[in-house]
């Protein structure tokens, strides 16, 4: 087959194909545009897919049993941005630091959705629709939020509108006019298939091999920039009169089972791909900041042991961050929130993961009340419904 | 005794299986292709009222003529432009308009062994829409309907001498442009003979390049079809037939060679028409025949090199049918060698994309998305009715599977997953259209999300393949 320029994939084209196949699924429509003027609060969501390991990016380096369990993840002790005597952010975290420093970050660790299972499938489900089991067209927790507070509007910044943000109220949904990049790390779950395949295998290493040589810095700036551009149009939305009030981006990637690294590595470069994004939301934002929430969250944490291949499996409980200068208000209160459950064998759920000792809902259903004005009728009864008030344990 | 997969039935004889269609499929996956076979010439309802060849042919031509006699006092009038934009406007719908249809027909078919069967054969007697043939632009389409798929659940020689008759195959393959040398207008114009028909019925459609013919026997096919024409006006002035419809065949006796011909040692009296009648009905039943159709079936449906014994078998029931194209076809399920997990073919561009959409119940398949998908085919190079030579479309793995084909497929499936990704399940779907394996199971419950899970099923080995 020629492989003439003419006969490349015409990227273009494949924008418009992923508009109109998105559009042409279950997803609401766009016409938020026509809609009444949104609230004063912002809310951002970025959802991490595949399970942040929490104790990586906001490390418990006072817990005497931490480096029994995973020494080889932990970095040096003289690089860790120590929030306490006892909590530290990993290096990666320069600019959530400095928010820290200024009453612009707060952080809660071993939190959990109400799932205790270990796939990613239903965990995201139940991360997202709210509710206290996985199911097969669930609504979004946060389009529920806004169905009857027309005053609120949604937008999902990515090329399909997930799941958090399905349902009846409509929303909004923009992606940038680039090709999506190809994750790398689902290119190697792909050869990892194609090593099985004698005929094919061979091939798809060669198209990788080409891709690396002619397109890798190419590639990898793209797919910054492929996080970054959405991290812009978030800004540009929120600011926008008329605009939405609240936004929803998606990251992957954080599935790191194998070889997750320390202070550098596979692991760190999503923490500073993370840590620039809400940098540059900040910066972005400009005025709009002092009233905006980012709400970071993933659908559960990973093992507290190390595994065999230098990495972490699936496990219970994470780490949430809340940035912005919207948590000023809320005053002066230590660096990390929730009880601390400990690493010692016997604390340990099931006998490997951080035991959730707050329940993210309580999270979010206060984020809701406090910062957006929803009441907590709604809150409890719609959004995340059977959800007990005051739930939330700060210490 | 093989077993009888559904996967191998819905995947390897079909056009990739539907999440829903397993249970029915399941019951008796080998009667299930059988019972397509009386379905096979039912004209899809999507193809109704989109025009016959003829009428398309004759359109296209004239809007050709009418370009042509504009263009050549130098200077279009604005007046003539408008007519131009009118006519490519209408032309461009329409090709677009055919081209989503016949996606959709794929998408949509509920026999899908059938529907495979009459792109088969639509392959085997490829035409194209090139550019030194204006009048075919809109005639791929008719043609596989009036040719192919009318005819499908005839002999081969029925449908040979149908193609032989069809406009859009005299054009393609200059026939219209031979003339008997010897003929009244041959020696009026002082014109001569096309051999491209003759040959390529020789090589390509009958007896195959080492069917056992030489370059004699080429030039008494070509004489004896000399004539074989389409009712089209020449340069300028009328049709030929003013009484018989535009566009359609016509038997053009004054273009017809005199005389009789010899042909692989039998002489064929000079009958006029009936006289390539006869010589094409020979060559349905000649032995070559038999085995070259018997191969290509073989190599289009169970393997790019498939086992002697499967060849021999199908050129058997062939010979034995006097070439009845429903009892080969059956043949070619009853064969164990199809049923055989080992035997495994790499899906063409169009089988990719149409078995993707298939394996995504839900997606409207709107005009838009249809167009889109067919933009994609157009970037895989596999646009309808363009193969690159009248030998059709390649069959083997190397043509399809090169690294630049597998990159493009892995972007397009990222981009469909990316776009409804969190609408499907891949951890159904997977065990719904493939048979189980645990490398592709463990894979996509090991994902990180809905999104790279659909990925992961759709741009896997598994699924570039028919096996």
């Amino acid at each position: 087959m020629s492989n003439t320029d003419a006969n490349r994939l015409n990227r273009r084209q494949f924008i418009k194909t992923a508009a109109l196949l998105a559009s042409a699924g279950s997803l609401p429509g766009l016409s938020w545009a026509n809609s009444a003027i949104s609230g004063d609060n912002k809310l951002a969501v970025i959802i991490l897919r595949g399970a942040m390991d929490g104790l990586s990016a906001v490390i418990p380096y006072g817990d005497a049993a931490l480096s029994g369990h995973r020494a080889a993840l932990v970095p040096a002790d003289n690089t860790l941005l120590k929030l306490d005597n006892f909590f530290a952010l990993h290096p990666a975290f320069s600019g959530l630091y400095q928010l820290q420093q200024r009453g612009e970050l707060g952080i809660v660790h071993a939190v959990a959705s109400a799932y205790r299972e270990r796939s990613h499938f239903d965990g995201q489900n139940i991360l997202e629709s709210g509710l206290e089991t996985a199911q097969s067209n669930p609504s979004g927790w946060l389009n529920r939020a806004i169905q009857v507070q027309t005053q609120q509007q949604a937008m999902a910044l990515g090329q399909s509108v997930p799941l958090i943000l399905r349902g009846q109220a409509s929303v909004g949904s923009w992606a940038p006019s680039v090709l999506p990049a190809i994750n790398d790390d689902t290119l190697s779950r792909l050869q990892n298939l194609y090593n099985n395949d004698s005929f094919l295998g061979p091939r798809l290493q060669e198209a990788l091999n080409a891709r690396d040589i002619v397109g890798a810095s190419m590639e990898n700036s793209r797919s910054v920039q492929g996080f970054a551009a959405l991290v812009d149009a978030a800004a540009s939305f929120l600011n926008a009169a008329g605009g939405p009030n609240i936004v929803v981006m998606e990251n992957d990637g954080w599935d790191t089972h194998a070889n997750q690294g320390a202070a550098q590595g596979i692991l760190q470069r999503k923490f500073t791909e993370l840590d620039n994004s809400i940098t540059q939301l900040k910066t972005g934002l400009g005025a709009t900041w002092q009233n905006t929430v980012v709400v970071v969250m993933t659908e559960f944490g990973r093992t507290v042991r190390v595994n065999g291949s230098l990495g972490t499996d699936h496990g219970t409980a994470s780490v949430a961050f809340l940035a912005g200068g919207g948590l000023v208000k809320y005053g002066s209160r230590p660096a990390v929130l929730g009880p601390w459950p400990g690493l010692s064998e016997s604390m340990l759920r099931d006998g490997r993961d951080l035991q959730p000792t707050n329940d993210l809902r309580s999270l979010i259903a206060e984020i809701l009340q406090s910062h957006m004005g929803f009441p907590g009728s709604l809150v409890h009864e719609v959004v995340f419904p059977g959800l007990v008030a005051g739930g939330l344990r700060l210490s | 005794m093989a077993l009888y997969s559904p996967f191998t039935a819905a995947n390897k004889f079909g056009l990739g299986l539907q999440p829903g269609e397993h249970t029915e499929i399941d019951k008796d996956p080998k009667g299930w292709l059988i019972a397509q076979l009386p379905l096979a010439d039912r004209l899809p309802p999507r193809y109704a009222g989109m025009g016959n060849a003829a009428q398309l042919i004759e359109m296209a031509d004239t809007d050709y003529r009418q370009r042509i006699s504009f263009q050549q006092d130098n200077q279009l009038t604005a007046d003539e432009q408008a007519q131009i934009r009118i006519a490519q406007r209408r032309s461009t719908t329409l090709q677009r308009e055919q081209s989503n249809q016949r996606l959709a027909v794929a998408i949509e078919s509920d026999t899908p062994f059938a529907e495979r069967l009459v792109r088969f054969w639509s392959n085997h007697f490829s035409i194209a829409l090139t550019n030194n043939k204006p009048s075919l632009v809109h005639a791929g389409l008719p043609y596989e309907n009036e040719a192919i798929r009318a005819h499908i659940n005839g002999r081969f020689e029925d449908m040979l001498l149908a193609v032989a008759q069809h406009p859009t195959m005299l054009i393609y393959l200059d026939n219209t442009a031979s003339f008997g040398p010897n003929s009244p207008a041959g020696r009026q114009r002082n014109r001569g003979l096309n051999e491209n028909y003759a040959r390529e019925m020789l090589e390509l459609h009958t007896l195959g390049v080492d069917g056992g013919y030489t370059q004699d026997d080429v030039i008494a096919l070509a004489r004896m079809l000399t004539g074989w024409n389409v009712n089209l006006p020449a340069q300028t002035g009328t049709r030929p037939d003013p009484q018989s419809p535009a566009g359609g065949f016509f038997y053009y006796a004054l273009l017809h060679e005199p005389g009789a011909q010899q042909l692989l040692g039998k002489t064929y009296a000079d009958t006029g028409l009936r006289q390539a009648t006869a010589a094409i009905q020979d060559l349905a039943r000649h032995p070559s025949t038999a085995t070259f159709i018997a191969n290509k079936l073989a190599r289009h449906f169970i393997a790019d090199q498939p086992p002697a014994s499967a060849i021999a078998a199908l050129a058997k029931v062939f010979t034995d049918t006097q070439g009845d194209l429903p009892r080969v076809h059956q043949a070619l399920v009853e064969l164990d060698e199809a049923w055989d997990p080992g035997m495994q073919k790499l899906k063409s561009a169009e089988d990719f994309i149409v078995s993707t959409v298939r394996a995504l119940p839900g997606i409207p398949l709107t005009e838009d998305v249809l167009g889109i998908l067919n933009d994609t085919l157009s970037s895989f190079n596999q646009r309808p009715f363009t193969a690159p030579s009248p030998a059709g479309w390649p069959e083997q793995a190397e043509h399809w599977g090169g690294p630049d084909a597998l990159m493009k497929r892995v972007e397009f499936i990222n981009m469909v997953a990316g776009a409804v990704g969190p609408d499907f399940d891949a951890r159904d779907i997977v065990a719904l259209i493939l048979p189980a394996d645990a490398a592709l199971q463990l894979a996509i419950r090991r994902a990180e999300s809905k999104t790279q899970a659909l990925a992961l099923l759709l741009a896997s080995p598994q699924f570039q393949w028919r096996a």
